[in-house]
């Protein structure tokens, strides 16, 4: 009889509300002392058992998570994504999760290629995928289909793959935002410049392609006619960035403002600070150092962050949640998009999510 | 001698950090199921009795808290503050909180005045003031420091006090950054239209004057000229704002944008709506249902927000725990500014800290 006690009738004799003792059940959320201890004496007096099955599972059995997203570098947007999966291991310590984290050259499809076919080689209980070229991420995605691995995307989703979550920001609004802000801000008439990466397999990222999509349609969308032109640079190869700069703003284009749709606006901040540029603006996406250098010292006017921490614990949570309580999973799952300009950043920050 | 038993040696009993321990005893944060059953099987074995004494004292002990703000309308700054209050009050729930809510019109120094005669004669324990007269807040602090009850500051904080803390965002860096956001948006030569709210009583608002504070030091350090223009309106009369605008579009041709100070932007955002004006742009402060919905609707073009929630979540937490468990207190507390567009207010979570 004592079995079929329900966290209501818990809550009543504790005094307190059905969803305080959910979290002590669960081990979630911050509960005051006091309610923690009424709630504890009576699922004592009333020998409740909370899980214990599943609870003896998860302390035996190890999940191996294979973590794949473009090579880490200090200070840049994959650490914080690394960062926030840290964070949420370190929520679940009790629980053994072997982690494998296999990275890929992010500007060359061959590397991500071989990462891939690995990783689809590979016994695990599920993967973390940070995509970067689509036709590969979906061709391994089909392939832990067909194995029955779940797994996670964070950064962006891929079209035709049915992950368990993604855990993104909208990168066609981002784009179309990107738009709007340079626009809004160079004097009227100037062209506009956008950073290029150029990469070893002729494909573009993912959500270099969303972001300009959305800059894009929000200049068709409002009529705007300004010229916009891109800069090539090879991101693989950091001695030809100045020459490749020179190169086009020798060219002769009144430009007004740059864009960079991927995180390495840091590169423009520094050429703009060598050479003494004051007067174009530019707009960027990510909160790696070299951007926040520039958003400090006035190189770039607006930032867009897009939470990757919070991005990566959401992503690591959800799966140990998944793998051991098998709980049902909400799909589709945005991030903020966070506008900072040198005034805000320094009162931003980066783990809000966990007090 | 089980009660030397240290926290570090709980831990390594139970094979987790330190760090989990102390989340456990204190309810923090979130610990894993699997972590929380490990460390209290091992708290039992050693009879550790984390602060019985505490626990007992603040079940029977009722603590009375005062809360004075400006009237709390539904949709507005105000109610976003209490709402943050409530969210910290549930979290508590089993500590015996008495809430006395005294607002007063922000508008009239008078009823300021009544208000915290009122709250002198309370016997409280503690006070959450969202101040808007300065010279009123400081006779009532002063007597409530005679009287040695703790108070707390929220929305913003004054100078000759001594709170227990502030939760606040940075007004002069807001009036700042309304200035550079206004200044790069507006053609130029363009006039820039300034609220000026029509108050009873002399004084203005404590954050409005800083906020004007760091808007003209922002165009004086930048050298810029642009006309900048009074637009008067009235809280308290709505039905005269519509005459006063109209009087002011009609004598002024050359506006390019408008800032308000306060949180009423959305009344000239109804104005320019019904009036189909769409070539001055508008940048408001907080996230009222009004200004959300100009926002939405494209008639303000930039809305700070300055987390009124997390304010007030944070000041009853940081109240209810120096009460409780005589915590040190760090004083000072800025949140974050978060600058909104309509691309990005749908992605915007409000309690995202609640989480």
């Amino acid at each position: 009889m004592q079995r079929k006690i329900r966290i209501k009738d818990i809550a009543e004799m504790a005094g307190v509300s059905p969803g305080t003792v959910d979290r002590i059940l669960h081990g979630r959320g911050n509960v005051s002392e006091p309610a923690r201890i009424a709630v504890e004496h009576i699922l004592q007096k009333v020998n409740y058992k909370p899980n214990i099955h599943i609870t003896g599972l998860s302390l035996k059995r190890k999940y191996k998570v294979v973590i794949t997203t473009p090579g880490l570098m200090a200070g840049e947007y994959w650490e914080s994504i690394h960062l926030g999966i840290e964070h949420a291991l370190e929520e679940f310590e009790n629980i053994r999760i072997e982690c494998v984290i296999m990275t890929y050259n992010q500007y060359d499809i061959y590397s991500c290629r071989d990462v891939y076919d690995e990783i689809a080689g590979m016994d695990s209980d599920a993967v973390i995928i940070g995509t970067t070229f689509k036709e590969e991420t979906a061709r391994l995605s089909k392939r832990l289909d067909e194995k029955e691995i779940p797994y996670v995307f964070v950064d962006s989703t891929v079209e035709n793959t049915s992950p368990l979550a993604f855990f993104t920001s909208d990168h066609y609004i981002c784009g179309y935002l990107i738009a709007k802000l340079i626009t809004s801000i160079i004097p009227e008439g100037s062209d506009i410049g956008m950073l290029q990466a150029v990469r070893v397999g002729d494909e573009s990222a993912n959500t270099s392609i969303l972001r300009k999509s959305g800059f894009t349609d929000y200049l068709a969308q409002k009529n705007i006619v300004n010229m916009v032109h891109k800069i090539p640079f090879t991101a693989m190869d950091p001695v030809r960035y100045d020459a490749q700069l020179d190169q086009f703003f020798s060219e002769g284009h009144t430009i007004g403002g740059v864009v960079v749709l991927n995180s390495r606006g840091g590169i423009l901040a520094d050429y703009f600070y060598r050479k003494g540029i004051r007067d174009i603006r530019l707009v960027c996406v990510d909160l790696t150092t070299p951007n926040v250098w520039g958003l400090r010292n006035g190189f770039v006017d607006f930032l867009i962050g897009q939470e990757p921490e919070h991005q990566g614990f959401l992503a690591m949570k959800t799966l140990i949640t998944y793998l051991i309580y098998r709980k049902p999973v909400q799909v589709r799952n945005y991030v903020r998009l966070d506008i900072l300009t040198r005034e805000t950043i320094d009162y931003y920050k980066r783990f809000n999510f966990m007090n | 001698m089980q009660q030397k038993i240290r926290i570090k040696d709980i831990a390594e009993m139970a094979g987790v950090s330190p760090g989990t321990v102390d989340r456990i005893l204190h309810n923090r944060g979130n610990v894993s199921e699997v972590a929380r059953i490990a460390v209290e099987e091992v708290l039992e074995k050693v009879n550790y009795r984390p602060n019985i004494h505490i626990t007992g004292l603040s079940l029977k002990k009722r603590y009375k808290v005062v809360i004075t703000t400006p009237t709390v309308t539904e949709g507005e700054y105000w109610e976003s503050i209490h709402s943050g209050i409530l969210h910290a009050l549930e979290e508590y729930e089993n500590i015996r909180v008495q809430i006395l809510v005294h607002t007063y019109n922000e508008f009239d120094i008078n009823s300021c005045r009544d208000v915290y005669d009122k709250i002198l004669s309370l016997d409280a324990d503690g006070v959450i003031i969202g101040l808007t007269f300065k010279e009123e807040t400081k006779r009532l602090t002063d007597h409530l420091e005679e009287k040695e009850i703790p108070y707390i500051f929220v929305d913003s904080t004054m100078e000759h006090s001594s709170p227990l803390a502030f939760f606040t965002s940075d007004h002069y860096r807001c009036g700042y950054l309304m200035a550079r956001l206004i200044t790069s948006i507006i053609p130029k030569g363009s006039d820039i239209g300034m609220s000026e709210a029509v108050r009873v009583g002399v004084q203005r608002a404590n954050t409005s004057t800083l906020r004007k504070k760091g808007f003209n030091d922002y165009l004086e350090e930048h050298d810029i000229k642009n006309t900048v223009l009074k637009i008067p309106y009235s809280a308290m009369e709505p039905e005269k704002n519509d005459a006063w605008m109209a009087d002011f579009f009609q004598k002024e041709h050359n506006v390019g944008g408008i800032v308000f100070f306060n949180s009423r932007g959305g009344v000239l955002a109804d104005y320019f709506f019904r009036n189909n004006i769409t070539h001055i742009r508008l940048i408001g402060v907080d996230l009222t249902t009004s200004n959300v919905n100009g926002l939405r609707e494209g008639t303000i073009d930039f809305l700070i927000g300055q987390e009124p929630e997390h304010q007030g979540f944070l000041a009853m937490k940081t109240l209810i725990e120096y009460l409780v468990y005589k915590k040190p207190v760090k004083v000072h507390n800025h949140v974050q500014l978060d600058i909104l567009t309509r691309e990005t207010i749908d992605y915007y979570s409000q309690f995202i800290h609640l989480s």
